[in-house]
C-alpha cells in the first residue's frame, strides 16, 4: 500500500474510523502524548491526523517521504527514556516494550488499534508482508499483566455491517440501485459496535487506563 | 429576517468557525460524515466564502468583504502541499488531500479572487492565482486528465467520469483563461470535458429528461440522478455557451434546470437521488439550496423563470440562532426512507456545516441591496431536541462550541477552533 507517499490515497473504512477513534483519544488527553506504528503506512495516517504528537523511535522506513508529501518540517519522535507520558497510542502492534508500558503513571491511558476476529479480511492486512501483530485478546493480556484495565472496547467492521453489505450487493443483483444504497448507509451506521460483538469485528479499539 | 440580516449572520457564524488554519467544523453528507475531525477543510466551502465575500464587497464597496475573501485565499496558499494538491480537502472524507471536486472549487475561489485584486490594483494577486494554477497542472491536468478521453476523472487511475465535479472543475479553466487572456484551458481541457457531460444527458421527453447522470465509467452512466449536483452542472454550461455561442450548451443547462424544478415538492425541497427504479428522497438538502437558487438564477436572462418562491423559502426557514443553516431535513430517514416531519429531528439535521451554509451565504449575499451595508449580526445560543439512532438528545451550539447530549451523557463536543472532536461517542461514530 502506497499511502505513506501518494496522499490521495485513503484506508478503507474501518482503519478510517480506528484512525478517528485514536485521534480523538489522544487530542483530548490531559498532559503529554505519543504513539507508535506497527506498519509504515500507519505513519502517514497518524502524521496527519497529529502533526505535533510525536511518534516513538518509529521503525517506519519511510519518515522523510511522509513529512514531505504532508508539508510537515519533520515528523517528531520521541524516546522511552524515564518520561512519562499521560496517554499512549499504539497502531497494530508487533510486541508491547515493558519500557513503554512502564512510562503510563496510574491514572495514564494505553490506547491501542488491534485485529480482531475478521482481520485478515481488511484489504490492509492482506496487503502486508510477514507482519504480525497483536491480536486484541493478547494486548490485553499483555496490558492487564501489566496493571491496565480495559474502560472502553469497540469493535470496527463487526459481522452485522457485513451482513448490510451483503444485503446491498442482493438488493443490486435485483436491479435495485435505491435499496443497495439503504443497506451501504445500513452498512455504515452499524460500522461501530461495543460489547460481545468487538471481538467478531475486523479491528478493535482498546483503551485501558493503569490502576491508581 | 431580511436576507441582508441573514448574510450578516452568517458572516457572524463562520467567523466562529475559524481555527488556525480555517475554516473548519464536522461535516454531514449523504455519503459519509465527517464528525471527528473537525479542523480546516480546504475544500469547496472555499468556493462559497470567497465568493459571497467579493459578492459582498463589490455590492457594497467596504475593503472588509476584500480582506475576508484574501484571508481565506491565504488559508487555502498556506495549506498547499507540495503535490499541489490541498490538505484536508476532502470534505465529508477528511482528514485527507485530493479531493474532488473540492480542489477544483478551491481553485475557482483563489482564481476569482486573484481577478478582483488585480482589479482592485493589489500585486499580491498573483500569490492566489499561482496557487491555483499549481493545482490544476499538477492534479487535474497531470493526474486526473485523460487525453484520450477527453475526460477528467474522479481519482487517478480510475476511468470515472462524475459530471459535477468535471463542471466545477471546468469554471475554474474558464476563470483561469480570463485571468491569463487565453484559450487553451477551455479548448483544450474545458470544452472537451463538458463534452462528455452533455453526452450523457438525458434527452427525450420522459420524467429524466434534462437529468444528468451522478457518473459515468466509459460512458456508461449506472442510474443515478441527484437533482442538487446537477443544478450544480448548469454554470460551467452556460460559461461554455457564452463562450462559443452554440446553443446547445444553453440548451443543455436549461434541460438540466426543467429537470431540477419538475421534481422540487410542495415544501420547496428537492428529492435527494432519483433512480432509473425508485428514488430515495431523504436526506433533503437546505442550506445548499443556496447553489441549486444560484444556478436558477443564471438561467433567468436566458428566458427561464421557474417559480423558486417554496425553494427559497426552505433555504431561508434553515436559518439558526447562532448564524449558521440548517444542512438538511430527514437525516434520520436515509435508511428507511420514512420522514415524519412532526417528530423529532435527527441531530444531524440541525449541524450548520461551514462547507453546506456556504452554498447559501454566496447565493444570499448576491440579495444585499447594492450600496447599503450590512446590519449588525443578530445570533444567539441555541439548544434542540433531536434524535441520535432514534434515542432523545440535545443539540447545543454557542459562539464556542457544538455540543450533543443525552441527559447528563455527553455524545459529541466540538470546541471550535480546535482540530478535533473532544468527545465522539460510540453512537455518533458515523462515518
Amino acid at each position: 500500500m502506497s499511502v505513506a507517499i501518494d496522499i490521495t490515497q485513503r484506508p478503507g473504512l474501518a482503519y478510517q474510523h480506528a484512525f478517528d477513534w485514536l485521534a480523538v483519544r489522544l487530542h483530548s488527553a490531559q498532559g503529554p502524548v505519543a504513539y507508535a506504528i506497527g506498519g509504515d503506512w500507519h505513519l502517514a495516517e497518524m502524521a496527519s491526523r497529529l502533526p505535533a504528537v510525536p511518534t516513538f523511535g518509529s521503525n517506519a522506513v519511510s519518515m522523510t517521504p511522509v513529512s514531505v508529501a504532508l508539508g510537515l518540517a519533520s515528523i517528531p519522535t520521541a524516546e522511552l527514556t524515564g518520561e512519562s507520558w499521560a496517554a499512549v497510542g499504539l497502531v497494530e502492534p508487533e510486541r508491547i516494550e515493558q519500557t513503554l508500558l512502564d512510562s503510563i503513571p496510574p491514572g495514564g491511558r494505553l490506547y491501542v488499534v488491534a485485529g480482531g476476529r475478521l482481520a485478515r479480511f481488511l484489504a490492509e492486512r492482506k496487503a502486508q508482508d510477514g507482519h504480525r501483530s497483536m491480536t486484541a485478546i493478547e494486548v490485553v493480556a499483555e496490558a492487564r499483566a501489566a496493571g491496565f484495565r480495559v474502560v472502553e472496547r469497540l469493535g470496527i467492521h463487526p459481522p452485522a455491517a457485513i451482513l448490510e453489505h451483503y444485503a446491498g450487493a442482493a438488493a443490486m443483483a435485483f436491479g435495485r440501485r435505491d435499496a443497495r444504497d439503504r443497506r451501504h448507509f445500513a452498512m455504515r451506521r452499524s460500522m461501530v459496535t461495543g460489547g460481545r460483538a468487538a471481538g467478531l469485528s475486523a479491528l478493535v479499539c482498546l483503551a485501558m487506563e493503569r490502576a491508581q | 429576517m431580511s436576507d441582508a440580516q441573514l448574510v450578516a449572520n452568517l458572516d457572524a457564524w463562520l467567523d466562529t468557525m475559524r481555527g488556525p488554519d480555517g475554516y473548519g467544523g464536522p461535516v454531514v453528507h449523504w455519503w459519509q460524515n465527517c464528525l471527528s475531525f473537525t479542523g480546516a477543510g480546504l475544500d469547496w466551502r472555499y468556493e462559497g466564502i470567497i465568493s459571497g465575500y467579493l459578492t459582498l464587497w463589490r455590492r457594497t464597496g467596504e475593503a472588509r468583504w476584500l480582506a475576508k475573501a484574501r484571508r481565506a485565499g491565504d488559508d487555502l496558499v498556506h495549506g498547499q502541499l507540495p503535490s499541489g494538491n490541498f490538505r484536508h480537502s476532502c470534505f465529508e472524507a477528511n482528514p485527507y488531500a485530493g479531493g474532488t471536486p473540492h480542489e477544483a472549487a478551491a481553485d475557482l475561489s483563489l482564481l476569482r479572487l486573484a481577478i478582483a485584486l488585480r482589479e482592485d490594483g493589489d500585486e499580491e494577486w498573483g500569490r492566489y492565482a499561482a496557487a491555483a494554477e499549481n493545482n490544476l497542472r499538477c492534479y487535474y491536468i497531470g493526474r486526473l486528465w485523460d487525453e484520450n478521453a477527453g475526460a477528467f476523472y474522479q481519482y487517478p487511475n480510475a476511468p470515472v467520469v462524475v459530471p459535477n465535479k468535471t463542471c466545477t472543475l471546468a469554471e475554474a479553466l474558464f476563470v483561469w483563461a480570463a485571468l491569463r487572456g487565453t484559450d487553451e484551458p477551455i479548448e483544450r481541457y474545458a470544452l472537451p470535458a463538458l463534452h462528455a457531460v452533455v453526452a450523457i444527458q438525458i434527452s427525450g421527453s420522459e420524467r429524466r429528461a434534462g437529468a444528468i447522470p451522478q457518473s459515468a465509467l466509459r460512458g456508461v452512466a449506472p442510474g443515478d440522478y441527484f437533482p442538487y449536483y446537477i443544478a450544480r452542472c448548469i454554470p460551467a454550461l452556460l460559461l461554455a455557451y457564452e463562450y462559443s455561442d452554440d446553443e446547445r450548451w444553453l440548451a443543455s443547462a436549461m434541460a438540466a434546470g426543467e429537470f431540477v424544478m419538475r421534481h422540487v415538492d410542495e415544501t420547496g425541497h428537492l428529492p435527494q437521488v432519483l433512480y432509473t427504479r425508485g428514488v430515495n428522497r431523504f436526506p433533503q438538502w437546505i442550506a445548499p439550496l443556496g447553489d441549486v437558487l444560484r444556478a436558477l438564477g443564471m438561467l433567468r436572462p436566458h428566458g427561464f423563470s421557474p417559480d423558486t418562491n417554496g425553494m427559497e423559502a426552505a433555504a431561508r426557514g434553515g436559518a439558526l440562532e447562532p448564524g449558521g443553516i440548517a444542512t438538511a431535513r430527514g437525516f434520520g430517514a436515509q435508511i428507511g426512507q420514512r420522514y415524519d416531519r412532526d417528530a423529532l429531528p435527527d441531530f444531524r439535521d440541525n449541524i450548520p456545516v461551514a462547507g453546506w451554509a456556504d452554498k447559501s451565504f454566496a447565493w444570499l449575499a448576491g440579495r444585499v441591496p447594492p450600496g447599503q451595508p450590512l446590519p449588525p449580526p443578530q445570533t444567539a445560543d441555541v439548544t434542540i431536541d433531536c434524535t441520535v439512532r432514534g434515542w432523545r438528545a440535545q443539540w447545543h451550539e454557542t459562539n464556542e462550541e457544538m455540543a450533543l447530549t443525552a441527559g447528563s451523557r455527553a455524545l459529541y463536543r466540538w470546541r471550535k477552533g480546535e482540530a478535533w472532536a473532544g468527545v465522539v461517542a460510540p453512537e455518533v461514530m458515523m462515518r
